[in-house]
């Protein structure tokens, strides 16, 4: 016979969410120290890695295998972000838009074949940080919405919202970004810096006209992506 | 419609001659060059997964090939006809398979017509493998596979190897998020991405 606390001690076990341990079932941490080795497999099921990603970086994924494979990374909510396939060594490259885990699988024609895979990691600057934050979403906000998509990975962008559009261009310094907007058939541009000092993010505006115009934000989280209501739209742009 | 074998088997034939080994198998594919072969083969090992061959062939040939199958039929004619089941399972009605009687013509690296080739015969002992009994027939000449076109070949393998992969992905793309969430929970996890957070705020700082 069970006794009460036993079965109570049973019950509470059920309803607890299972160990995060459990749920990673299959899935290996994928870092950049050094290259993984995957193992052949006797079903052609994909193999799943997790890795922390910081937004803005760009992350180099190589994989190499015999025949045909593919790469593909998975945003934080599991949406793909972006997909390589090739034969024999498959490169993705990817620019984070969060600071948070992602998923890469590794899919292979043949699951007899061993292959290697490994990662590489840009460190971004903050023009990157806080200009890659979120491409590939739509942010919903109380003054609309607001969606991002690459138009060149890791170079130009789109921002939208309802009457304005913009592409923002990231120069080679990987530090000055130069927006081309368009509104109510107006078309303007201009460049911009970002800096950091304390918590207080400054971001200051050349114009062509010469003109200098200084914007302050806090640094924090919400700055970087974490918190806001969004919604996956597509890394890369439709158009 | 183009008829295009390259046979390898005068080497695998020659082997099991001098080593009075017995006919095992029979082997069909496509070289680097796109041409296809097939060929008798011995010692073959257990079946693998989409009863691809390819490095087993290679190392047993030296050739280099693009992918090749096996079938432990002593029977070629039964042999073709599983490959030919198998390829239509593989390639759906995106190609026509076909397979002729007839056959011959070993012309190690090249292709010949059907019509001037003489016909495979293996001077070895043949003997059914166990698990096949039932279904092996003394070896010999048969039919032999071809296809419409090496392009519609090669279009239908590249389309069944998008669906395969795509198939994976779609797998992946259901275990991501519950992956992702999972490992956010753990606190090694966490402590990475505040790690990077702080990271990214003192280079910020510094620059």
């Amino acid at each position: 016979m069970i006794r009460s606390t036993t079965l109570a001690a049973m019950l509470l076990g059920l309803l607890s969410p299972a160990p995060a341990s459990a749920q990673l079932t299959g899935a290996r941490e994928l870092t950049t120290v050094g290259p993984v080795k995957g193992a052949p497999a006797s079903k052609p099921a994909p193999d799943i890695y997790y890795l922390a990603g910081e937004t803005g970086a760009k992350e180099t994924f190589t994989l190499t295998v015999k025949g045909p494979a593919s790469l593909t990374l998975f945003s934080p909510d599991g949406h793909e972000m972006v997909s390589a396939t090739g034969n024999g060594k498959v490169t993705l490259t990817a620019y984070l838009n969060l600071t948070d885990v992602f998923t890469l699988a590794v899919s292979r024609v043949n699951p007899a074949q061993a292959y290697t895979l490994s990662r590489q990691s840009r460190l971004p600057t903050l023009a990157e940080a806080s200009g890659f934050s979120n491409i590939g979403y739509t942010i919903k906000g109380p003054n609309g919405d607001f969606a991002q998509c690459w138009i060149t990975p890791g170079v130009k962008y789109r921002t939208a919202t309802k009457s304005r559009i913009t592409e923002n261009t990231l120069a080679a310094d990987r530090e000055t970004i130069t927006v081309v907007a368009r509104e109510n058939g107006k078309t303007w541009s201009y460049d911009y810096k970002m800096t950091l000092a304390g918590n207080t993010m400054k971001r200051t505006v050349h114009r062509p006209d010469g003109q200098i115009k200084e914007g302050t934000a806090d640094f924090h989280r919400t700055a970087l992506g974490d918190g806001r209501v969004r919604e996956f739209t597509g890394y890369l742009c439709a158009d | 419609m183009r008829i295009c074998s390259v046979l390898f088997g005068a080497v695998i034939l020659g082997a099991a001659s001098q080593a009075h080994a017995e006919l095992s198998g029979w082997c069909f594919g496509t070289a680097k060059d796109q041409s296809t072969f097939v060929t008798p083969v011995i010692s073959l090992p257990p079946r693998s997964a989409e009863d691809d061959f390819t490095e087993w062939l290679e190392a047993k040939t030296g050739k280099s090939i693009g992918i090749a199958y096996c079938y432990g039929y002593d029977s070629r004619a039964e042999a073709e006809t599983e490959h030919a089941a198998s390829l239509q399972h593989m390639y759906g009605s995106g190609v026509n398979v076909t397979l002729v009687s007839g056959y011959s013509a070993p012309g190690l690296g090249g292709s010949q017509p059907a019509s001037s080739s003489r016909p495979i015969s293996p001077s070895v002992s043949t003997r059914p493998k166990a698990s096949n009994a039932t279904r092996s027939k003394s070896g010999g000449s048969g039919g032999y596979l071809t296809v419409e076109s090496n392009t519609d070949l090669i279009d239908a393998r590249k389309k069944w190897e998008q669906a395969v992969l795509q198939s994976q992905r779609d797998d992946a793309a259901a275990r991501a998020k519950q992956i992702a969430d999972a490992a956010r929970d753990r606190a090694d996890m966490q402590v990475k991405l505040d790690k990077l957070f702080e990271a990214m705020r003192k280079r910020g700082s510094a620059q």
